[in-house]
């Protein structure tokens, strides 16, 4: 067979769409008879999604006896032992990088003070108490003061099942049902926005979390002015504090808005 | 840094201190992966412990000679895996397979791999031309776009192009034996 054969570009014809009706149905027919060409077609067909860079579009056959051998293999005692030293690498792993992450903000937080005190040494307590913005996220969010989402009985299913999973602090499943609710109810909910905002802060999705707080403090609803507040959480949690200090700054504009007097400590802290 | 023949003989030994700095030299850059592509921390933890395990079946087991470095060899099955991942709810014609057993998913995710291994290899035989107007097109490049980069005359001649590019590919997969032993019953 060579690329050449008629057959392919047969194939080609077909799916583009342009043949004729009885050329169509010549075609089908011969696939129908042909288990080889059947083969050939199916696979010229799909070969576009088994090399698109995001899909996964591999199937496979195995034989019954390749299924039991391989999952044996996977049950074995060999791979157990295998699993745990992986687990044990990985504890080893979070152990060292949270021994040397407070090692790092150690030594910057030691010569920042040395470059500070030499210069204003006045200035010494104060930066003393700074905080980092990871320590600040840490500090200042606090997701139980999120507006209550507990309605009557009438309540979505959706609803209840996000609610149960945010509780549980699997946000990214609770993200999936919150979503699935706006859907249902089909309007902006500032209340349903903020915490689909924090599951997105929370899986570190920091785009969609920016979008939905900067949308929020955009609306006309009563919750607009929380939205201040999140998006400064999420430039935190993102160690961008220079947006997190403006976002504050922003916030401190109305003494009416959403934790004016936290946001007020908040940015001492960070200064 | 240490070698290739350091971590694949770490990895098939199972020896501790190895695998310890496996870890903390390859897992950043898959976490880094599967945070920007939807994931969580505990999905790129997951990724990783797979592949490893994975990565020892096919050495010890199913005569995997690692060609190109042991870094781009555990990444592109991190990255295939959380890929897979993605994909699950993706509409397969059949479940071929009768049996249940909790070990299912990743015995398939194996097999898929080798398969896709064996497709990349034979994409690879094409020429460095059909290789990068594939690309393109299977990515989803608009015929324009593809005109325009390899300046093509007309539209016709970039489809009669792309499609002798594909069929020598559909060819080159048919022919390969292992091919059709992966695909048999």
């Amino acid at each position: 067979m060579s690329t050449e054969d008629p057959f392919y570009e047969q194939i080609e014809l077909y799916l583009n769409g342009s043949m004729d009706a009885k050329a169509k149905a010549d075609f089908e027919d011969r696939l129908q008879n042909d288990e080889a060409l059947a083969a050939q077609f199916a696979l010229y067909a799909k070969v576009d999604g088994i090399y698109n860079e995001e899909k996964w579009n591999i199937n496979v056959t195995p034989t019954l006896e390749e299924e039991k051998e391989l999952a044996a293999l996977y049950r074995s005692d060999e791979i157990k032992t295998l699993s745990t030293k992986i687990d044990n690498a990985k504890t080893a792993y979070d152990k060292s990088n949270t021994v040397v992450r407070r090692r790092k903000g150690y030594t910057r937080y030691l010569t920042a003070i040395a470059s500070v005190a030499a210069l204003f040494v006045l200035c010494y307590f104060t930066f003393f108490n700074q905080l980092g913005p990871t320590d600040a996220f840490e500090t200042y969010h606090d997701w139980s003061t999120l507006p209550s989402l507990q309605t009557k009985s009438d309540v979505s299913n959706t609803l209840t099942k996000a609610n149960e999973l945010f509780q549980a602090k699997n946000y990214k499943e609770a993200l999936h049902y919150f979503n699935a609710y706006t859907t249902e109810i089909g309007e902006y909910n500032p209340k349903i926005q903020l915490h689909i905002g924090v599951c997105e802060l929370e899986t570190n999705n920091y785009t969609e979390a920016v979008n939905i707080f900067t949308e929020l403090s955009k609306s006309n609803t009563i919750d607009a002015n929380k939205g201040y507040w999140y998006l400064a959480l999420t430039y935190l949690k993102q160690e961008n504090t220079e947006k997190a200090i403006a976002t504050l700054n922003e916030l401190l504009k109305s003494e009416r808005n959403f934790n004016y007097a936290k946001a007020k400590k908040l940015l001492k802290d960070l200064k | 840094m240490h070698n290739d023949a350091y971590f694949i003989d770490g990895l098939t030994n199972g020896n501790e201190k190895v695998l310890e700095n496996t870890y903390a030299q390859f897992f950043p850059k898959v976490k880094a992966f599967v945070l920007k592509n939807k994931g969580t921390t505990k999905d790129a933890e997951d990724v990783f412990h797979n592949a490893l395990i994975q990565l020892y079946i096919r050495l010890k087991k199913r005569e995997l000679t690692i060609a190109t470095s042991f870094e781009a060899y555990l990444f592109t099955t991190c990255k295939n895996l959380w890929r897979r991942e993605l994909n699950k709810n993706r509409v397969t014609k059949k479940d071929v397979s009768t049996l249940e057993y909790k070990e299912k998913d990743q015995v398939f995710a194996l097999l898929e791999q080798e398969k896709w291994e064996l497709y990349i290899e034979k994409f690879q035989l094409l020429s460095e031309n059909c290789q990068k107007i594939l690309t393109l097109l299977f990515n989803k490049t608009s015929y324009e776009d593809i005109i325009k980069t390899f300046s093509y005359s007309s539209k016709l001649v970039a489809r009669q192009r792309v499609f002798k590019c594909k069929a020598k590919l559909t060819k080159l997969i048919q022919e390969d034996e292992r091919f059709s032993k992966l695909n048999k019953k």
